[in-house]
């Protein structure tokens, strides 16, 4: 006899729903599937029509972020055994939802490019002059920043951004730390215009729930404290106490 | 145009649900948010308290609380118990936001937050001692 488990989904279609509803289907219980494996059977065996995200099933590509019982989670890094009465997916919270589970990414894609998260050189070296080496201190110094997949699960849990859709957001702020704190990148000067405006750093209160639903270890909070700080103190040193002698 | 290219141009038709104002009482994680964003309302109406203590100064029918004025007791208990829990949760926060740098490493964070906590301790006794001070020559 197969257990099975209830898994309500939300489910919108712009041609016809106003709003979302919820549709509640019965899957198979295994204990080794994770949430995308119940996604991926009601697609294959219960319902065609379900919309939604997934690519790698291996939390690298960020594809599978829902809410999962109201929290954000990689569907395919969450195992189906820790619902075992049954689970409510909907679309990741706070941006605005296209079709059933998939939402509409392109304010986050816009505002991860205005951080430019990546190197940025003032003059690049030709290939012929070497790499850019760096010890091991300073590459422990971004490395966690660095793990961050662009799943948008911070953006999901952030309430400030839910309030505000201007906000910056964690991720976008915390891959702008990254490359800040890398020894390689000059490109400090350029972001911070973009991170110390009105909808930057300063928009954050310290919820702090970015960094408790980040899958990947990374602490978009504390890169948006620290980018605070050293905005402060840069402020205060460049043009404070040194007005002349920091321009260049 | 063709059809595919007409569902190109077409906008899309999207939902935004709400945040709604009850979020704050959703989770554990934000309801403790909004209480440390609440602590300010005690430390601002105790110094509103003493403030207006001070400016009472002036009046020869003056009376300070007493240590038997309950009432008082209570509120600056309930007002040092906020004010504590926005100065613990602040300065815990210390070690990861500050960074002092040392060649390519960086103070740990253990040593900017022990240095962060006996700051607080040492102006509070400094502080303390001369409230102490000033109230036992009656200035």
């Amino acid at each position: 006899m197969p257990e099975f488990v209830d898994v309500t989904v939300q489910r919108y279609n712009p041609e016809t729903d106003d709003k979302p509803r919820y549709q509640t289907y019965q899957v198979p219980y295994r204990a080794d599937w994770v949430v995308l494996d119940a996604i991926l059977y009601i697609k294959d065996h219960l319902d065609a029509t379900l919309s939604y995200r997934w690519s790698c099933r291996m939390g690298i590509c960020g594809s599978c972020g829902m809410n999962v019982d109201g929290y954000p989670k990689l569907t395919c890094s969450t195992h189906l055994r820790e619902y075992r009465q049954g689970l409510t997916i909907e679309p990741l919270a706070n941006f605005p939802v296209i079709r059933d589970l998939v939402v509409d990414i392109d304010d986050f894609m816009a505002k991860l490019k205005s951080v430019k998260p990546w190197i940025v050189r003032e003059l690049e070296q030709p290939l012929g002059a070497g790499e850019y080496l760096q010890s091991n201190n300073q590459i422990d110094s971004f490395r966690q920043f660095s793990s961050c997949i662009n799943c948008m699960l911070c953006y999901a849990a952030c309430p400030v951004y839910g309030m505000e859709n201007e906000f910056l957001g964690p991720a976008a702020i915390a891959l702008a730390r990254r490359y800040n704190l890398d020894s390689r990148d000059e490109g400090a000067e350029e972001r911070v215009k973009v991170l110390a405006a009105s909808e930057g750093i300063w928009e954050c209160s310290f919820v702090g729930e970015c960094s408790a639903a980040c899958p990947k270890g990374v602490d978009p909070a504390k890169a948006i404290q620290q980018t605070k700080f050293d905005t402060v103190n840069g402020f205060v040193m460049g043009a404070m106490l040194m007005p002349f002698g920091n321009r260049r | 145009m063709s059809d595919a290219a007409e569902l190109e141009t077409r906008p899309v038709r999207t939902y935004r649900r709400p945040l709604g104002n009850d979020w704050w009482l959703r989770r554990r994680s934000y309801f403790l948010y909004m209480v440390r964003e609440s602590t300010v309302i005690f430390m601002v109406a105790w110094l509103v308290w003493f403030l207006f203590q001070v400016a009472a100064l002036k009046f020869a029918s003056y009376q300070p609380p007493t240590i038997d004025d309950y009432a008082f007791i209570a509120f600056s208990a309930v007002c040092l118990f906020f004010t504590l829990w926005h100065a613990v949760t602040f300065l815990n926060l210390s070690g990861l936001i500050l960074r002092v740098p040392i060649g390519d490493r960086y103070l740990p964070a253990a040593v900017i937050k022990a240095v962060a906590f006996g700051g607080l301790l040492f102006v509070t006794a400094v502080g303390g001692a001369i409230m102490i001070y000033l109230g036992y020559v009656k200035l």
